[in-house]
Parts: structure tokens; sequence; C-alpha cells
């Protein structure tokens, strides 16, 4: 060919491409989507109705049709077609089919900031609070008691966009985990209590050979698990959450930005300098975190950043004591409670209740009746304890028993490695994450399902009284989150990390607050004030103003 | 238009024109068409009103990416990785092949090419892991250095020190992938030359400097300009799946940068990021392919 003639050829190429892709695509329907009269919406409980439902991403391998789907579908006279998506998915693809127009009736959304993403886009029916009061008014009591602050995920601009849900488990605080063996060999005798127990104990294990070795390779402590977790029980005994919102004299503020970080900071410098601290803290990522490792290795004597009655269950040949018993008989492990700050009282961060939201199609619109049925749904997993359970881990007897040692446990062949997630069994009855059980319900339905001693292990160690949570729930509710707050995380960690290790000086604290605050942190801490003081509107709304105590 | 000529030229290859046709068709549908998506970064997308009809916003994703404090920080790191990475890795495939050519005992040869070619299909998820244990103060690697009396040397937690992991882990894990495209282009050099260099009176040696280099020099220009316009691709999954806090100054690259990024589903910006790495690329390619006509006088290069 001349070069003519490729010119001409390229021109066409050129010309077809352009012409395809500017062919007018009618913006989707849903845009203007019918506003609802609720006043005259009807659903009578008895006609069958198809919802399509993209539940949470953790069941990927799950079937359609599974025992638990048919006894919810039974239950409320509904044919469900769900979407099973894994956590890459949920992150990558699902956006992608909400783009194509591919949207199930029902959504399921784990942060505030993808919540918002999708309003923003057109994709989410707006869902008045009277609605839900209507017809969950038990379910609504429930999740004002355990996750208030969940309304703030659902809320755009003052409409509210769905059904937030909550994980009644997360106001336990973690206890931490000792080695006991270890405190016994250099001369303690009960589990530190204090800043200053903590300290004499980890400085022992450090310089008086706890394995008994005759070689010094064991460090204190080595942290990181997650960004806001890592030192949190010593930031806490301050009275702060570092890379959280608190609340100071009825103000959000940033908790890693205030002087008591510096004198923490402070405090872990001197530490890390006397070698308390396994350097290797600084180096986990995304995907592999030493702190387990090096505890389940004897390396260090003492892990906070999660845990639960189960790591110290010798009755469950997988729990952590168990495996950690095969490596080496010698291991005693003990549980601690959060650390007695400088107030004099304890304190320790949890996750805190509010969970997901879950929302409903902007074509849903034409048919209402299903978000009202969806409703009753909850609304009937809330009260009927039977119904839950079965919805969450299927039937006693065929799929699951109980016992006073193990708890619910699993029959075979769902108790086989993954069988259990494709048939949509979850054993966690307290949690967040069932898939056509969004929800849990309050503790005390569930409570004579725990193991022998759970109740009084979680009432010593892990009482909810203590527990600290963000602000205004997930710090992602700030409305530029998506712009600074990732990028904020980051900086904070290595600022931290730095000073920590001695790179930077302690000084550098104050620039880093100035830094802090200029990229972004004034911006996501005053829009966490107008969150705050939006909140109490909302949670007037939903009657969450003083919710019953959890039990 | 189109002259009588070339018109009767067509008719005579229209079998061969109709063969190719499934590949224009191709690059057409999946190529071409999508490019006019790049007009995403010139707008703030609203996935219901789609492409279209979204409002236009002009430089403004540009601006707010070099606005940023971490994109001109994350573009330098891509650089200063990709480079090393090349001046480096680029070489590693070509000696590795040129030692294996030499192999005479089949058994041990294949063997050395599968165990060099096998880190190519371990995902860096699990090779993080492995490198985070190996590397650690209590691993294997800091043992020895300890045994030599020396205080442990925190490989993943050490802004330069981690630059170097990178780029060794990098090659080990892509050495032998790459040797494979130099093996074939060596069983392509006629075996009569060696004979002829051997009478001749040519040793190893010169049959390797004379003979072997010379015959892979169409496949190394080829791979050096591809490997050019790849720079701006500084390897997410290893960078990702291995950096920490500590070292996010020099590690923080492109493609973690617009990750974070995407957590807003912003996808304007990362687009605007796409078309910029896009463009640079370009400019690179026909750069090196520019160079390598010029130093080989129009032998050896793409076009």
């Amino acid at each position: 060919m001349t070069r003519n003639e490729i010119l001409v050829l390229f021109g066409i190429v050129l010309l077809v491409a352009i012409g395809i892709a500017l062919t007018p695509v009618t913006p989707r329907a849903s845009l203007k989507a019918p506003t609802v009269d609720w006043q005259h919406v009807t659903d009578r409980p008895d006609e069958e109705l198809t919802i399509s439902w993209c539940g949470s991403p953790a069941f990927p391998s799950a079937h359609e049709d599974t025992w638990v789907q048919k006894r919810v579908e039974q239950a409320f006279h509904i044919k469900l077609r769900p979407t099973f998506l894994d956590w890459p998915g949920y992150q990558n693809r699902h956006p992608l089919t909400l783009s194509g127009g591919d949207i199930a009736d029902l959504n399921w959304d784990g942060d505030p900031l993808q919540v918002r993403r999708n309003v923003h886009q057109g994709f989410v029916m707006e869902l008045p609070y009277e609605v839900i009061l209507r017809y969950a008014p038990t379910y609504v009591k429930d999740l004002n008691r355990y996750g208030k602050e969940a309304w703030l995920y659902s809320n755009f601009q003052g409409k509210n966009y769905g059904i937030p849900t909550y994980a009644a488990l997360d106001v336990y605080p973690y206890p931490s985990l000792w080695r006991m063996d270890w405190l016994r060999k250099v001369g303690i005798t009960r589990v530190p209590e204090t800043l200053d127990e903590l300290h004499t104990a980890l400085y022992k294990f450090r310089y008086e050979d706890p394995d008994g070795n005759g070689v010094k390779d064991t460090y204190g402590m080595c942290p990181g698990i997650h960004w806001a977790m890592n030192f949190v029980e010593i930031f806490m005994a301050y009275g702060i959450l570092p890379q959280d919102f608190i609340v100071r004299d009825g103000k959000v503020v940033w908790g890693g930005v205030q002087p008591e970080a510096k004198q923490v900071l402070a405090l872990l410098r001197q530490w890390y300098k006397e070698e308390l601290i396994d350097p290797d803290f600084a180096i986990g990522t995304i995907s592999n975190s030493p702190s387990d490792r090096k505890f389940l290795n004897g390396r260090t004597g003492y892990l906070y950043g999660w845990g639960s009655f189960n790591d110290f269950d010798l009755n469950n040949p997988n729990s952590r004591y168990s495996t950690m018993k095969v490596l080496n008989p010698q291991v005693e492990l003990a549980p601690g409670k959060p650390l007695i700050g400088l107030d004099g009282k304890r304190h320790a961060r949890v996750w805190g209740g509010p969970a997901h939201v879950l929302w409903f199609s902007a074509d849903v619109a034409k048919h209402p009746e299903k978000v009202i049925r969806v409703l009753r749904m909850l609304e009937t997993l809330a009260t009927d304890k039977a119904l839950y359970i079965e919805a969450r881990v299927g039937k006693r007897g065929l799929h699951w028993d109980w016992s006073p040692k193990r708890g619910v446990y699993l029959l075979p062949p769902y108790d086989k490695r993954g069988e259990d997630l494709r048939s949509l069994l979850q054993r966690d009855l307290e949690g967040a994450y069932g898939f056509f059980s969004p929800s849990s319900v309050p503790l005390e339905m569930t409570k004579d399902l725990l193991r022998d001693g759970e109740a009084a292990f979680r009432q010593t160690y892990s009482d909810p009284a203590w527990g600290v949570e963000n602000a205004v729930g997930k710090s992602d509710v700030t409305p530029s989150a998506g712009r600074y707050l990732e990028d904020l995380h980051q900086f904070q960690s290595t600022a931290y990390t730095q000073i920590i290790r001695g790179d930077k000086p302690l000084e550098y604290f104050d620039e880093f607050v100035k830094i802090w605050k200029a990229r972004g942190g004034d911006v996501l801490t005053q829009e966490a004030n107008a969150v705050h003081a939006e909140a109490q509107e909302i949670y007037r709304n939903v009657g969450a103003l003083k919710p019953e105590a959890r039990r | 238009m189109i002259p009588a000529a070339s018109r009767r030229r067509y008719m005579r290859h229209r079998e061969l024109l109709f063969l190719i046709l499934p590949c224009v068709v191709y690059f057409l549908l999946f190529h071409y068409i999508p490019m006019v998506g790049l007009i995403v970064a010139f707008k703030d997308l609203i996935m219901t009103q789609g492409i279209l009809h979204s409002p236009w916003v002009g430089w403004v994703n540009f601006e707010r990416l070099f606005a940023s404090e971490d994109f001109p920080r994350a573009l330098w790191n891509t650089l200063v990785i990709s480079l090393l990475r090349l001046v480096f890795g680029f070489f590693a495939p070509i000696v590795l092949a040129l030692l294996l050519n030499e192999v005479r005992i089949t058994w041990f040869k294949r063997g050395v090419q599968t165990l060099t070619y096998l880190p190519y299909f371990f995902s860096w998820v699990v090779l993080g892991g492995i490198f985070l244990m190996l590397l650690g103060g209590d691993g294997p690697i800091n043992s020895l250095v300890r045994t030599a009396g020396h205080s442990p040397i925190s490989f993943l937690g050490d802004p330069v020190w981690f630059i170097v992991v990178l780029v060794v882990t990098g090659i080990w894990q892509g050495t032998g992938y790459g040797a494979v495209i130099y093996l074939a282009a060596l069983a392509g050099i006629d075996g009569h030359l060696y004979e002829a260099a051997s009478l001749d009176g040519a040793g190893r040696w010169n049959q390797m400097r004379h003979i072997t280099l010379p015959g892979l020099v169409p496949t190394i220009v080829v791979l050096l300009i591809l490997s050019l316009g790849g720079i701006l691709n500084a390897g997410f999954d290893q960078v990702y799946n291995m950096y920490n806090p500590i070292v996010y100054a020099t590690s923080d690259i492109i493609d973690t940068y617009v990750l974070r990024r995407m957590i807003d589903m912003d996808y304007s910006l990362a687009t605007a990021a796409g078309l910029f790495k896009s463009v640079v690329s370009l400019v690179l390619v026909i750069g090196a392919n520019w160079l390598a006509r010029r130093a080989t006088k129009g032998e050896h290069s793409i076009w």
C-alpha cells in the first residue's frame, strides 16, 4: 500500500470508530424515576414477588436454590434471583455492571463511600425513613440500639437511600493475647493491666530470655495488623483513637493529630529504642502481616489487634491456642483486659455495630411493593428467632448442631472447607454477613447458642462498656473522603512509623500535623462535624436519639 | 478515489484481504472504538448519563493529577524503578539465554530452563508473603547477615534497600520468561554459520561475539523498544504486595496512586492518568524506534 492509501484507510477507520462511539445512547430511564407515593403502595404478603438480590460478597461460590434460599423464599412468598460476588468482583466488576444498567433490585454496599458514589451516579432509589419505620419497627429499634451511626451511611444530602444493617458482635472490644508461660518465666504472675506493667513485661520479654533458648531473639510486641489497630491499645490508654474521628468537648476531631498522639509517639520511640518492638512491625503489607506469625512462632509474647473467646478455646482444634500447643506444648495463653488508662478507666477501640447498607435500584420505584416485602422480611427475621437462625445457618440436624463445648458446629458434608459458603451457611450468628439475612439480631436472641464459658469470658475481657468507636461510624461518611482519606491514612502511617523508628525526630510530629491539615485533613474534619451535627436530626427522625441500652 | 492499478491489485489479493478482515474488525471493535472513550478524561463522568451526556470539564482532571502532592512523586518513583529494572534487568534474560544455549546436556538445559521459568507463574500475593519472611528481621537472610557479624538489615523497611529488593526480585521472577524469546531467536540462527566459523578456527567466545550476538540484535532491539514503551508500568502487582508505610516515599507508583483514587470510582481521573501514561509511552516508543533506526542505519527497527 502506498502512504496515501494508508492515510485514507486510517481515516475511514477513525471515522467509523467515532461514528459508532457517538451514536446517541439514550440516557437510562431511571434518571427520571417516578417518585413513589408511599401512602398508596400496598403489598399483599401472599402474592409472589420476584426480587433480584446482589448481597454481601462473602459467598463467592454459592449455588442458586440452596436450602437457605428456599427457606427464605417460602417464608416470604418471594422468588429470589441471587448474584454472588467475591470481594474483587464486588470492588471491580460490580460498579461496571451497574454502569451497564444491569442493576439488581436489592444491592449490598459495604462502605458509605460506595453508597454515595452509587447515589451520585443515579442508581439508587430514595427510601424515606417513615417507610422503613412503618414496616420494620422492631428492626429499626434494634438497629438504633447497636449501630445508629449506620443511618449516616445511607444518607446523601439530607435524603435516605437505603436500609442500614448492623453487626451486634462488633460492640465487643478485643481481648489482648499473652504468653502466660513467658510471663511466669520472667517472674510476673498476672497479666499486665497498666502501661507501666505492660512496659515491664515487654522489657523482660526482650532481655530475660523468656523462651529459654539462650539467645536474645525475642521481642515484646510486633503490631502491624491494620492501620486502625496498630498500637491502638496504647493510644487508648491516653484516651484517643489515632486513625479515627473522636469527640472532644462536643466537637469532632481527628485523634491522630491531638497532642496526646505526640505523647504516645514519644513513649513508643522510647520503647523502640529499648528494642521492645520488633522492627518488622513496619513492613507489614496489604496481604501479609508479620504480627500473627511472630506471636505464633514465639518471637513475641504479646499480641493485640483482634481476638475473641475462640482464640483461647482448647476444645476447638483449629483455635489459636490449640495451634500453638501443637507447635510447642509449653505454650500457655492468657487473655488480657484493655489497659487502665491515664484517667483510671479502661478504654478499647471497637469497630462498632453499624455495618453496611442495602439499597434498591432506582427502577424498583415501579414496583415499590418489593421494598415493603424486604422490610417485612427484616422485621420478621428480627423477631422470629427460629427463622433467623435457619436463614443464617440452615436446619438443625441437617446442616448444623449445637453442643455446650463446640457451640454451633456444622455437620458433614457442610463442615468441609468451602462447602458451608457454597450452601450459603454462615456460622457467625452475631455478625452482618448473612446473604439473605444481612443484619444480625440483638445478642440476647442467640445467647443460648454460645459455648460454655463464652458469655463469662466476654463479661470479663470484652465489656462493651469499654468500647470507643469512631464518632461518625466510618470516616468515609465525609463527602470528600474519596479524595483525601486514603492518602491521609497512608501519610499518617508513614509519619508515625518514621517517628517511632527514629527516622524522624519527635518534633516532626508538629510538621506532620500541619501537612495533614493542609492536605485535606481540615476539610474532612469540618465535614465530619457537619455530618455529626446532621446526625442528630437523622436520629430524631428514626427515633434513635435515646436508643435502648445494649445488653 | 482508488486508482485502477491499485484496485486490480486488491482484486488479485482479495483472498488474503479477506483473511485479514477478522483481524481488522477485531482491532476496530476492541481497540479503536474504545479509544473514543478517552474523552472521559475531559469529562465528569456520570454513569446514568453515559459518556456522551456527562458534562465536559476541560483539563480539570489533568490539573487535579498534577496539583496533588502524590502524583508527581509517583511519576518520579515509577521512572526510577522502571529505569533501574531496565538497566539491570534487560540484559539478564539475554545472558541466561546465551548461557543456556551453550549447554549441551539436554536434561540439564531443560531442567534449568524450567526452574528459571517457574517463578513467572507465581502470583505476587504469594511471593510477597515469601519475601516478607525471607527478608524479615528473623528471616534466613538476616540470620546470615547476623552470622557475618553485621546487625540485621531492614531490607523491606528501608527506602533504598526496598528498591533494591524490588528490582532484584523482579529480575528473579521475570528472567526465565524473558529468556524464552531469546532462545527462540537463537534457534533461528543458521547452524552452518557456526560450522564455517569453527572451520575458520573461531572458538566458543568468538562464535558468540560474531555470530550469536549479531543474530540476536533484531530481537534485542524490538524488545528494548517495547520495554521503553512500558516504562511507566513499574510492576503494580509486585509493589502493591510488598510495600509498606515506611517506603511509600520511594515506592508509591502511578498505578498504586490511581488505585487509591479509584476507591471513589473516579473514572475520569483514572482515565486522565491512563491517557497521560499512553501518550508518554507512545512518545518513548517512537523515539526509541527513531534512535534504533539511526543507530543501525535503518536495518533494525520496528518500522
